[in-house]
């Protein structure tokens, strides 16, 4: 989150002419290529793979966000979006490029490198003894032939010192296939085999990059060549993908975010996973393009066409956001506590365990009550200390939501603490090659739509009609 | 010899626009020249029209905030009452009063409060319902629901003079200008 922080402070450079500033995502790139060497090298093998993934959803939210942001300006023909659709635009087009680091997440995702903390393994051992008797239960109840036995479980089977694949649904099927006749001790895996296949998921996540990659490069490109002829049809065209795009987006992220961040316990159900990962995802983007266009506003190229306006329309559309995310999150935790099922509890067990719950409060309190509290007034939303702070406080927690995700399946004690490094190493290194790629393409295309129908009535211009012209003439 | 309007007591000087933009410029200078009893009348809502006429944020916001924050803690003692004190009743396990169970309900309640706040205040701030306006006795301000636009400055405005406050009508370009009695 440093790291988008810096870079969008950076977008003044070519204005303001401050050169030692343009280093500055080089520099990121190089500590945290740095810190992820040191990593590696004191084998942290487990917790730097499960960073990486924290720090690749971290950013994939702001560009999913941001890729949102251009479909809903066309869905919906909101004039208040022009002046900062170029930032949604750029960031949108950031999706095929962060198909470099999910690649190292698939080459390793079937690799069994996984080792946990002690303190995690034993009750780890313990929840899944519970629920390896839930699923013997279970498939009872519907007639299937598993084999099970007691006191052993998916991971334990193969030895508490074994390490299991970072997925480790994808060592189950291995093992399961490997088998003759199959045989599996993963019930939850057989039962959802049908979705969870190697083959399948490999398509899946290629298939997301190609999509997102089509979808926002076409309408960034449409988007340009409108600033060249000033032609509407391009915003015709653009309606139309937005129109298709919508539902692609629903569910490229949906697949997104249950493969790559709720496959990591695929034992665990949860229809909202989707929902609870875009309501984040465009939480975090709205304020990283608020941030970005106040820099862009008081330094930049967009000081006459960011309005006041803009701005608070913006961040209402970011206090909105606090509300859904809170609305679904607490819907999500609030119907597995009340089924009370332990296929479904046991995830939000292990993230009242330790370190965690705190984690979990800070989500409470930072995700929702202090950002809701502080946008209430109508005039806070234009006022920048107050934004920034905000923004501040959300990348923050929008981290942590992400840890929240993946890293209790790894730390149950303070080791997440002591690696913390690590994560900042990748987020580090990610954001820095971001923010080159972000650079270049703001450098290189018009800072706004310059020529888009609805750019004089956001920036509070009135243009006469041709008909009214006419009458005024006579 | 005594006529009816001996006894009217003004109400305030009525100046007539034809343009969104002729009745916003006049509302500045209005502005500018430091009158607080005064109001704009347009037939559909003028954006921008606040600033002109130096219109701060509603305080209505305050009536929802307090009383959206009562009904929430009111939603909650109100269940912590009734399934946990008055008359406790355990269900599958779990304790007889979690703010997770009692959220949606105390969530509805801050919600429903909310509103009644919101309407209540609107209406106490506005002095709402009233019976009669003085200015709907008048024929020539019926066309405010139609096509003309109106600035109404009241008498009991500390600026109000009842000649140069016409004199500052006329030159901020109303073609018509009348006095409204009670």
């Amino acid at each position: 989150m440093t790291a988008k922080k810096k870079a969008s402070a950076k977008k003044a450079e070519p204005e303001t002419g401050l050169p030692a500033w343009v280093k500055l995502p080089l520099a990121l790139i190089l500590i945290g290529a740095v810190i992820a060497i040191v990593g590696i090298l004191m084998g942290e093998k487990t917790h730097l793979a499960h960073a990486w993934l924290v720090s690749f959803m971290f950013y994939l939210s702001i560009c999913l966000g941001g890729f949102f942001l251009v479909l809903l300006h066309y869905l919906l023909d909101t004039h208040w979006i022009v002046p900062i659709r170029r930032i949604a635009e750029h960031l949108a087009c950031l999706l095929p490029l962060l198909a470099v680091f999910f690649v190292p997440i698939a080459l390793f995702s079937g690799s069994e490198f996984v080792t946990i903390s002690a303190g995690a393994k034993a009750s780890e051992h313990e929840k899944n003894n519970n629920a390896i008797k839930a699923e013997k239960k279970a498939a009872e109840v519907h007639g299937e032939k598993v084999e099970y036995k007691e006191g052993e479980s998916d991971h334990a089977a193969h030895g508490p010192d074994r390490p299991r694949a970072f997925y480790s649904w994808m060592q189950s099927e291995k093992e399961y296939y490997a088998t003759v006749p199959n045989e599996t001790h993963d019930h939850a895996w057989h039962a959802k085999r049908g979705y969870l296949s190697t083959g399948f998921w490999h398509i899946r996540w290629v298939l997301c990059f190609v999509i997102w990659g089509v979808f926002t490069w076409l309408m960034r490109k449409h988007s340009l060549a409108q600033d060249s002829d000033g032609d509407a049809k391009w915003t015709g065209y653009n309606r139309k993908l937005a129109a298709a795009g919508i539902f692609v987006f629903a569910a490229t992220l949906t697949i997104g975010a249950i493969d790559w961040m709720k496959g990591l316990e695929h034992q665990w159900f949860s229809t909202m996973y989707g929902v609870y990962y875009f309501a984040g995802s465009v939480w975090v983007s709205l304020i990283t393009i608020y941030v970005i266009a106040l820099q862009l506003k008081t330094h930049g190229p967009l000081k006459d066409v960011v309005q006041k306006k803009t701005l608070k329309d913006n961040a209402t559309l970011f206090f909105a956001f606090t509300v859904f995310y809170a609305y679904i999150h607490f819907s999500q935790y609030f119907l597995i506590w009340n089924a009370s099922i332990p296929e479904e509890t046991f995830w939000y067990v292990k993230r009242e365990q330790g370190p965690w719950w705190w984690v979990g409060m800070l989500i409470i309190f930072g995700h929702f009550f202090v950002p809701f509290l502080a946008l209430l007034r109508q005039d806070v939303k234009v006022r920048s200390e107050v934004m920034i702070t905000v923004a501040v406080l959300a990348w923050f927690i929008h981290f942590c939501d992400m840890s929240y995700n993946i890293m209790p399946l790894i730390h149950e004690s303070s080791g997440w603490m002591r690696l913390i490094w690590i994560d900042l190493g990748c987020l580090l290194l990610m954001g820095g090659c971001l923010s080159i790629a972000f650079l270049y393409f703001f450098k290189k295309h018009p800072p706004y739509p310059q020529r888009d129908p609805r750019i004089a009535e956001t920036m509070g211009v009135y243009v006469k009609l041709h008909s009214e012209a006419k009458v005024v003439g006579k | 010899m005594e006529s009816l309007d001996d006894y009217q007591i003004p109400y305030g000087l009525m100046a007539e626009f034809d343009t969104p933009a002729g009745v916003m410029h006049a509302a500045e200078k209005v502005r500018d020249e430091g009158f607080t009893r005064w109001d704009v009348h347009t037939p559909f809502p003028v954006h921008g029209m606040d600033d002109a006429m130096g219109l701060k944020n509603s305080p209505v916001g305050w009536f929802t905030f307090v009383c959206g924050l009562c009904g929430f803690f009111g939603g909650m003692l109100m269940i912590w009452y009734m399934n946990a004190y008055d008359y406790g009743i355990p269900v599958g396990g779990k304790p007889n009063f979690s703010p997770f169970a009692s959220f949606p309900v105390a969530y509805e309640m801050t919600i429903l409060s909310g509103a009644f706040g919101s309407l209540l205040g609107m209406l106490w701030l506005n002095r709402l319902p009233r019976l009669h306006h003085p200015l709907l006795k008048n024929m020539r301000f019926a066309d405010v629901t139609h096509d003309k636009f109106f600035v109404v400055i009241e008498a009991d405005d500390p600026k109000y003079d009842e000649e140069e406050t016409r004199k500052l009508l006329k030159k901020s370009g109303s073609k018509h200008i009348e006095l409204v009695n009670e």
